[in-house]
């Protein structure tokens, strides 16, 4: 009996001393939200931080601070924004890193290695690309209420649910390590004090080479996934008409043997008319097999446009080499580089018209 | 069947033939199970999920022939031994099966502890968790072999929800990453179909808690079953995993199945891959606690000396060679050595089956 005591207390003991390890709560320490890096020159890289310092007590306001570092190397950056900040800096919270363009012109390799080694760093982080300074993105004051982390994540989260296709660092990886598919990122603009969702900008391993405008992100999107959300508006005879995606489907179809392959990518969407600039337009649901014609037509050619451009630069975010790889194997990716340019890509898009509001 | 071997187990200490459900099961589901993806896909690609089909067929297999063993001879692995090779050889053979399932619980402790250090807690010492995962071990061993399945019902009901949280990867991956169309030689997929066999290891067991199944004849569909149903949990983690990632990615990836959980994302909650890691604690124990069990057991019936003393003698080994081997280098290297060593004694299956047979047949002709 006595041993069996003996042995439970040694037990207890045990299990409640693997509790004596170093533990941190949010008090103590600097939750990091943002991370943006710009480049300086060719060797040197700044990083700045968002951190989000809880008060201890009640009284105690939570504020935002902003650190920045320049050096050459990222573990050097982190123990120089570590030296200016007052409390350990942990990555844990990290929603959404910047780079700016000129940075991810050069390749951004050595920073994503950062991202994707560490443990503690969701798969779910959002990455963006800033046309001008990270810095001064991070640094603006957007609004009273909110830290400037959350709006400018939410504008992200907010924008991939409509016209923006969906991101992260997973999918980034994802195709910056396949064969036969090249990554994208949103790219964001600081305009006047406010940021805007400006494009995509396309890798060819891990350097930005193409850039897709905003007008284009819509039939891009298209392109890439599945999802019923967003909206474009189209010139017809001199007006305009919006139409709102209620259920967008792609499928890619691939003819011809390895050597010869033929892609199609056959897009169905459902829509619904939300604006025409004509208010003298009676009877809209008699237009709709016009307007059908019109939205099909217009998705087509751009879509054709924008995979001639992405052939042209020799950059495959649509994952085509990797549809050939999957569909028909022995992948073979230095032939497939070599013919990417000049493979035939239909596209075809059906568009049906399923309701046009409720007023005539 | 002739039992003539019979060990003698008293009643209060069988487990009915349904357990043995669970005590395959989770032998086989252990830390493997967290980061095989890369490993299978390293010769096959995407066509691995093949592979697991064929080592799981080749288990079933081996299984068939671990029950046949068996019940032609009664007993248990030391009994079978010592009528098969004599009492030398067969002891030599005792021991080193005894050392094996020593391994297999180092490999699983070790492993886990190095989850822990690279995921949850750099700065934690690993002797310190050893020995109390292993006091823990030790208190549910000395139980005797019902607690152990105790423990095992309780890691696999807790296993089972983390399967449902395959359906985010999924929803973030590209379903036609498993088209069906087979890219890679026969040859190929059947490396990596040895490579999977590993990930099935364990069900060996079999052979030394045998006399401790109350009917054991109806437990032979248990077996299969439990055999079954850990195939099944790892084609589908390797088809999620497969989806997920690329191809290439993967070989990137060290525990595919717990970077997978990162991406589960609930509204209160994110970063579910520590609430994975930290259930995953009681699916490694019965994995730890049966692998001390069965080593220890081999030499009480061979020598009939307490099996507590040998008990403590191993987790002395098992808690010295956790500390001793720590980085990752020797870490995988003791993986490797493990997988080695565990395709070897599958392997042996087979020709002790082969051995058993002539010598049932002999002993027939014999009789007549």
């Amino acid at each position: 009996m006595k041993a069996k005591k003996i042995f439970l207390i040694i037990i207890a003991f045990s299990i409640f001393l693997t509790g004596c390890l170093p533990h941190e709560s949010v008090e103590n320490v600097a939750l990091v939200n943002i991370v943006g890096y710009d480049y300086v020159d060719n060797d040197l890289v700044q990083g700045t931080i968002s951190v989000r310092h809880f008060g201890r007590s009640k009284e105690e306001i939570p504020f935002e601070q902003f650190l920045s570092f320049t050096a050459k190397s990222m573990k050097e950056i982190s123990s120089g924004l570590e030296s200016k900040s007052p409390r350990p800096i942990r990555l844990g919270k990290l929603s959404l890193a910047l780079y700016d363009e000129r940075l991810v012109t050069e390749g951004i390799s050595e920073i994503i290695d950062v991202l994707a080694r560490d443990p503690h760093i969701g798969r779910d982080v959002y990455l963006g690309i800033v046309k001008g300074s990270a810095k001064e993105m991070i640094e603006t004051k957007y609004s009273e209420n909110e830290t400037t982390a959350r709006f400018l994540t939410g504008i992200v989260e907010q924008n991939e649910r409509n016209n923006f296709p969906k991101t992260n660092l997973h999918k980034f990886l994802y195709a910056y390590y396949g064969d036969g598919i090249d990554g994208f990122l949103p790219l964001l603009k600081l305009e006047e004090n406010e940021m805007k969702m400006d494009g995509i900008g396309v890798f060819k391993e891990d350097a930005l080479v193409h850039e897709v405008p905003y007008s284009d992100v819509f039939t891009y999107k298209l392109l890439i996934e599945n999802f019923n959300d967003g909206t474009q508006g189209i010139e017809i005879g001199g007006k305009t008409v919006v139409m709102d995606n209620i259920g967008s489907k792609v499928k890619y179809r691939l003819y011809g043997d390895r050597n010869n392959p033929k892609f199609s990518v056959n897009i169905k969407m459902k829509g619904m008319v939300s604006e025409i600039t004509d208010l003298t337009a009676k009877d809209t649901y008699k237009l709709t097999d016009q307007l059908e014609k019109a939205f099909e037509h217009y998705h087509e050619e751009k879509g054709k446009r924008m995979i001639k451009q992405f052939q042209e630069k020799e950059v495959d975010p649509l994952g085509l080499g990797k549809v050939l790889k999957n569909r028909k194997g022995h992948f073979d990716k230095e032939a497939w580089e070599q013919q990417y340019p000049n493979v035939p890509v239909e596209v075809n898009v059906e568009v049906q018209i399923v309701e046009t509001g409720i007023s005539a | 069947m002739n039992n003539t071997n019979k060990i003698p187990v008293p009643e209060h200490l069988l487990v009915t033939s349904t357990m043995v459900f669970l005590l395959v099961h989770s032998m086989q589901v252990g830390v493997g199970i967290l980061g095989f993806e890369k490993y299978i896909a390293m010769d096959a690609g995407y066509d691995a999920w093949i592979s697991i089909l064929i080592a799981g067929v080749a288990i079933h297999l081996l299984l068939f022939m671990i029950y046949w063993i068996l019940e032609a001879n009664g007993g248990d692995l030391v009994s079978i031994h010592t009528s098969v090779y004599g009492k030398i050889l067969g002891g030599l053979l005792n021991i080193g099966f005894s050392f094996y399932f020593l391994l297999l619980s180092l490999t699983v402790l070790r492993t886990f502890t190095e989850i822990i250090q690279v995921w949850v807690f750099p700065q934690m010492s690993v002797w310190m968790f050893a020995l109390a995962y292993l006091l823990l071990a030790y208190y549910f061993i000395t139980g005797g072999l019902r607690i152990v399945v105790g423990m095992c019902l309780l890691s696999v009901i807790l296993g089972l929800p983390l399967l449902l949280f395959k359906f985010f990867p999924i929803q973030n991956g590209q379903v036609d990453n498993v088209y069906p169309l087979v890219d890679h030689s026969i040859n190929e997929i059947l490396v990596s179909a040895k490579t999977s066999t590993l990930s099935f290891l364990g069900f060996e067991l079999l052979l030394v808690f045998y006399p401790f199944i109350k009917n054991a004849a109806s437990s032979k569909k248990w077996a299969h079953f439990a055999s079954f149903y850990t195939t099944m949990i790892y084609l589908a983690s390797a088809l999620v995993a497969f989806i997920y990632y690329s191809e290439e990615q993967l070989q990137f990836v060290t525990w595919g199945t717990i970077s997978l959980w990162k991406i589960v994302d609930f509204p209160f909650m994110q970063r579910f891959e520590y609430m994975g890691i930290a259930l995953w604690a009681y699916v490694v124990l019965p994995n730890i606690c049966l692998g001390l069990w069965a080593a220890s057991r081999i030499p009480k019936r061979m020598f009939n000396i307490k099996q507590k003393y040998i008990l403590i003698l191993y987790m002395v080994i098992v808690f010295i060679a956790t500390i001793r081997i720590d980085d990752r280098n020797l870490i995988d290297g003791l993986n490797t050595f493990t997988n080695q060593i565990g395709f070897y004694f599958l392997m042996y299956i087979p020709v002790l089956f082969v051995l058993t047979w002539i010598m049932k047949k002999v002993r027939i002709a014999n009789e007549s």
